[in-house]
């Protein structure tokens, strides 16, 4: 299996980025599997729900994790969690464990198509480039 | 060494500005309620420390913006102090998340959560459900108690935006200073307030970065043989100069596909979430092609496909009960123009100082960014990409009136570009720098800061919801029973904060002024179809009626008339409002 590395940031880091999420996506199941309440499951689970799915899907379009992508993360999150949400609400199937796992599998299948199908292809910044001065050559 | 030297002591005196302002707004802020403001909003009732705290903030920007190496870090900090201030006041003083909507949307949500279905047959916005199904499965899978955090909506929103608003300004210009000044532009002149818990603030983001990644990452450089370029050749207009825009990241071979799903997911969501966005989507891709500066040409088509598609399927419900409506309004311009302005200009004195200021601040704000179109012709840079985003979502106007909101919408729509263009009357190009300019900056910041307040919070002696209010309403919950009619005055109340669905609600058509015991039960009888009927008359509602020029004295008749009537008896009453229940006429 060809490992994915991303420019400016080493191969172990890129690993990292991949197992943090599915990590924080077996802790999600975990929390909702043994129906864990209190301040442990509002924080994991509203921050996952929020920003991972996102997250996972920026990078597997082949960006980097930064301010920016946060950004960009979040709307996309709502988008995957309103689409899973609208088909089990629409089909009155919804049920706790049911949605997480659904969220949970796009998540993964994102890390899959970054990690192996995209394979190669590295991963590149979405802001413009930082002038560093700050005083662009505007004019030529 | 000696200009290393120099750089370090202004970005010091900018951090210390900074700071200072920061610090003189957190320890004067104190909690205010309905009783503090008056009918010109909350700018009034902001401590003095607001307003240092702000002139502050500007003053270290305008240090940032002054540096001839502009000190990035100090910039940042400045556009998210002032965000902060500017967006994240009222969830801090005001006890209760502010805005009427708010509470609608939270009840949307509950009764989805409540349910696990969505009610198209109650309410339109379930045939456009994406957001509310997010937000329902959000709060019940996590548990987080979506009233906690509604209040910091319009901060998040905010800060989702900035980072998309920085991406589209490149995409117009390669000049930091420019870029930031347009990020503090975009801040101050947000005054429409579209950015609460809604679809709509949710759309605003998804909207700016979809014009951000059309107009960046799928950029076109222009060519002189365009028709735009051929006509602005032919006007008399200085040589045009080349901009040396710098290129995304996007030109990596397999990154462009990952953006062009990107995109498309972004429209998607969009057109499952709300009416409007797409078609401005829609709107502004079509633009950038007829300029020629995106290289998706294809785009416009597919999100008008994508929209079609979901208006065909969900939004069938609401389009075949609605059609005959929605036809009236395209072409009919001056008529939209009419309801959405000519028909706020009115209420108490106060009010209509607020609604006339919004005017002017909208005018001069785009009479701001024409002039930074001037500026920017007069070096010889043709911004026509960020021309034709700013001036598109104007042809919104002549196809719906959106209930009177739609120059709200066309304004927020237009604010990125319009943005970009306003900071280009101060900063056309970096190396046109000078201290006149950055005193201009501070006293133009000064003045939007101020009509950012106005304009923003006006009504917010009838937008802040106290927790009386909110108490009461939970005691009518457990009062009347479900099934049942419930009238108010006004749709000022949280009465449909929760269990939505299970109520009939009901506004009175008749103004305060001439309704009387026996012209509510008329109304009542002619619409609870043999339900039970109740009036629920909140504080919130008589504040709303007295921005909207209700005569002294009429609150205080109605409630004395209904107190004395024998057809309506006081069920629950507190310091925030009264329910009536209605004892309909025995049939003979």
């Amino acid at each position: 299996m060809t490992v994915r590395t991303d420019p400016g940031q080493a191969p172990a880091q890129a690993e990292a980025a991949a197992a943090a999420i599915v990590a924080s996506s077996a802790a999600v199941l975990t929390i909702l599997a043994l129906d864990v309440g209190g301040p442990v499951r509002i924080v994991v689970v509203f921050g996952y729900l929020l920003l991972v799915p996102g997250l996972a899907t920026t990078r597997a379009a082949g960006f980097l994790g930064s301010l920016a992508v946060v950004s960009l993360a979040v709307v996309l999150s709502l988008g995957i969690d309103g689409t899973i949400g609208m088909a089990l609400y629409a089909a009155h199937r919804f049920e706790s464990v049911l949605a997480t796992i659904l969220v949970v599998a796009v998540t993964l299948t994102m890390v899959f198509v970054e990690r192996v199908v995209s394979a190669g292809r590295p991963l590149v910044p979405l802001e413009p480039p930082d002038d560093g001065p700050g005083v662009a050559p505007t004019h030529r | 060494m000696r200009q290393f030297a120099a750089g370090d002591r202004t970005a010091a005196i900018g951090w210390l500005l900074l700071g200072g302002g920061v610090a003189v707004w957190l320890v004067t802020l104190r909690r205010i309620t309905s009783a503090d403001l008056t009918d010109v909003g909350l700018v009034g009732a902001l401590p003095w420390g607001h307003w240092i705290g702000v002139a502050l903030v500007t003053a270290a920007f305008a240090v940032a913006c002054e540096a001839r190496h502009i000190p990035t870090r100090l910039a940042v900090s400045c556009i998210v102090a002032i965000a902060v201030i500017l967006y994240g006041t009222p969830a801090i003083i005001e006890a209760l998340p502010r805005f009427n909507t708010v509470y609608v949307h939270l009840g949307l949500i509950e009764a989805i959560t409540r349910n696990e279905r969505f009610f198209p047959e109650l309410d339109a916005r379930f045939s456009w459900p994406l957001f509310f199904a997010a937000a329902a499965m959000i709060s019940q899978l996590s548990q987080v108690d979506l009233m906690a955090v509604a209040a910091w909506v319009p901060l998040a929103t905010i800060f989702a935006v900035l980072p998309a608003m920085w991406i589209l300004v490149n995409a117009f210009a390669n000049d930091r200073r420019l870029s930031f000044v347009a990020l503090w532009f975009l801040l101050l002149g947000n005054w429409v307030g579209q950015d609460y818990l809604s679809p709509q603030g949710m759309n605003f983001i998804l909207y700016v970065w979809f014009l951000a990644l059309v107009a960046w990452f799928f950029r076109r450089a222009p060519s002189s043989r365009d028709w735009v370029m051929r006509v602005l050749g032919k006007m008399r207009l200085p040589r045009s100069v080349v901009v040396d825009l710098t290129k995304p990241s996007s030109n990596v071979a397999g990154a462009r596909v990952g953006m062009l799903l990107i995109v498309v997911a972004l429209a998607t969501i969009s057109a499952a979430s709300h009416q409007l966005t797409p078609f401005a989507m829609i709107g502004a891709s079509l633009a950038l092609v007829i300029v020629g500066r995106t290289s998706l040409k294809s785009l416009p088509i597919l999100v008008a496909l994508i929209t079609i598609l979901w208006v065909s399927f969900a939004g069938q419900e609401f389009l075949l009960g609605n059609l005959s409506s929605l036809l009236h309004d395209v072409g009919n311009a001056g008529g939209t123009t009419g309801s959405a302005i000519g028909s706020r200009v009115r209420g108490s004195p106060g009010h209509v100082f607020v609604v006339l200021e919004r005017i002017l601040f909208s005018g001069a704000f785009w009479g701001l960014a024409f002039l930074g179109i001037l500026r920017r012709l007069r070096v010889g840079i043709w911004d026509v990409a960020a021309v034709a985003l700013a001036v598109v979502p104007f042809g919104i106007i002549g196809l719906q009136s959106y209930g009177g909101e739609i120059f709200l919408r066309v304004f927020l729509f237009a604010l990125p570009p319009m943005a970009f263009l306003a900071a280009a009357a101060i900063f056309p190009v970096s190396y046109d720098r000078s201290r006149l300019q950055t005193v201009f900056l501070v006293l133009l910041s000064a003045g939007m800061a101020v009509g950012f307040v106005i304009g923003r919070y006006g009504n917010e002696r009838a937008d802040i919801v106290e927790p009386g209010e909110l108490a009461l309403t939970d005691q009518v919950y457990r009062t009347v029973p479900q099934g049942s009619l419930v009238a108010t005055v006004d749709y000022n109340s949280p009465i449909a904060y929760r269990f939505y669905e299970e109520y009939h609600h009901f506004e009175l058509a008749e103004t305060v002024e001439v309704l009387t015991p026996e012209i509510v039960a008329k109304e009542l009888d002619a619409t609870r179809e043999g339900h039970p009927a109740y009036l629920f008359l909140t504080n919130g509602q008589e504040r709303l009626e007295d921005l909207q020029g209700m005569p002294s004295g009429a609150w205080q008749r109605l409630t004395d008339a209904l107190g004395g009537s024998a057809r309506f008896h006081v069920e629950v009453t507190s310091d925030s409002g009264t329910l009536y229940r209605y004892i309909p006429v025995a049939a003979p």
